[in-house]
């Protein structure tokens, strides 16, 4: 997947937000794709790289995750969850193409963000970007993000980050998904293509549909 | 005849965590061993240190498995567990059979029941661990023989040893030592 994921830290939690191109080549396979998969009730995970690699990293790190969960007989760390990525993905580096962000909340640390680049690092930062599209806005990025921003500002930052890197980048595009987590729990928005805000100069997007009348 | 410290009672697992033995002192050394291995081996795969009914529980499988098989003998100690974990400080007493129990005050040994019944006095709740120290080293005391000699060794985990597991520091221990030897003569001449 040639993808734009990020994830950013606020106040009182982590912001994750991704385009939703998967292509084949030159053919766009998915135009609608969720990158920000869920690990546990309030862990996530940004995927890039392969599809089906990160996929079935993502199933093993949900497996394990339930087990240690069984174990502990509380919820995971979010420290735990990224351990556990990060060794399937330095054990197995030959063969995966994989480039990770977990982010969650949990009770310990609040919101915290863990990057996995290719080589399976595992860096806790305040904010990181991933995929292809990430390398037009990380000057944006440097220049945006600050701590202590509220959740709603936070957003904005990731959508707009999002949005410029999908204009420049040919290999992001479609839709922007974002998922916030904080003590309150799980909020997802979705951004439709034609309501993504324009951020190259670009031209407009085609007009919607009229509504369907009964 | 026995060279000093050469038949410690108390090891330290890892930083948050110690073990204190009672019975086959060879024994115990295997059961430290194991839950080194133990603690080492969850921190490396889950990034955090091992929590404190986890690891009790994962000693107690272990030893419980050598009640199962006829060519094994089960473990001859008992053992307390300390661990001042995520959670706080907590105690767990785990024994040969396999059975793990979480306590506010545990004994385990040849002097345990006179032990049990000095904790039982204490309150518990409304100590400091430095006034700990002093009511554990009389407790040991009290339950041993006269004549016989024995070597007080203490080991904490608390605020002042930074959550971590310690031998009480030489001085501390000295002065327990002493005052418990002062405080029981006392109740002696009040006889």
């Amino acid at each position: 997947m040639g993808t734009t994921i990020m994830a950013a830290s606020y106040d009182g939690g982590v912001v994750m937000g991704a385009d939703s191109r998967t292509s084949t080549g030159s053919y766009i396979a998915n135009r609608v794709t969720d990158k920000i998969t869920s690990l546990t009730d309030s862990i996530y995970i940004c995927r890039s790289g392969s599809a089906a690699d990160t996929q079935n990293l993502s199933r093993y790190v949900t497996w394990f995750l339930e087990q240690h969960g069984q174990e502990l007989g509380d919820e995971p760390a979010v420290q735990t969850a990224a351990k556990l990525a990060q060794m399937m993905a330095y054990q197995n580096k030959n063969f995966l193409q994989a480039g990770l962000i977990v982010a969650g909340w949990d009770k310990q640390e609040g919101g915290s963000v863990y990057a996995i680049p290719l080589g399976a690092t595992l860096v806790k930062v305040p904010f990181t970007i991933g995929g292809s599209g990430s390398a037009y806005i990380y000057g944006l990025c440097d220049k945006l993000w600050r701590p202590n921003m509220s959740e709603e500002e936070c957003r904005a930052f990731v959508i707009k980050a999002v949005g410029h890197a999908m204009a420049r980048d040919g290999s992001s595009g479609g839709c922007i998904r974002t998922v916030t987590i904080s003590k309150e729990g799980v909020k997802r928005t979705f951004t439709p293509g034609d309501l993504v805000p324009v951020a190259a100069g670009e031209l407009p997007p085609p007009r919607r549909a009229p509504p369907v009348q009964a | 005849m026995l060279e000093q410290h050469s038949n410690r009672r108390t090891f330290p697992v890892d930083r948050h965590a110690g073990l204190a033995v009672a019975g086959v002192a060879a024994d115990g050394r295997s059961i430290v061993g194991r839950a080194m291995a133990e603690a080492n081996n969850y921190k490396s795969t889950y990034g955090e240190p091992i929590p404190g009914h986890v690891l009790a529980e994962r000693l107690a499988s272990y030893v419980h498995l050598f009640n199962l098989y006829w060519a094994y003998r089960p473990y001859g100690v008992a053992s307390l567990l300390a661990v001042y974990a995520r959670e706080g400080p907590q105690l767990y007493l785990v024994e040969p059979s396999g059975t793990m129990h979480r306590y506010f005050g545990a004994a385990v040994g040849k002097g345990r029941q006179g032990a049990k019944n000095e904790i039982e006095k204490l309150k518990l709740e409304e100590m400091t661990c430095r006034e700990g120290i002093n009511a554990v080293a009389k407790i040991l005391h009290q339950v041993h023989d006269e004549e016989k000699g024995f070597e007080l060794e203490l080991a904490w985990i608390c605020e002042e040893s930074g959550k971590q597991f310690q031998r009480v520091p030489q001085q501390l221990a000295d002065e327990a030592d002493a005052a418990a030897k002062a405080a029981l003569e006392a109740e002696d001449m009040d006889d």
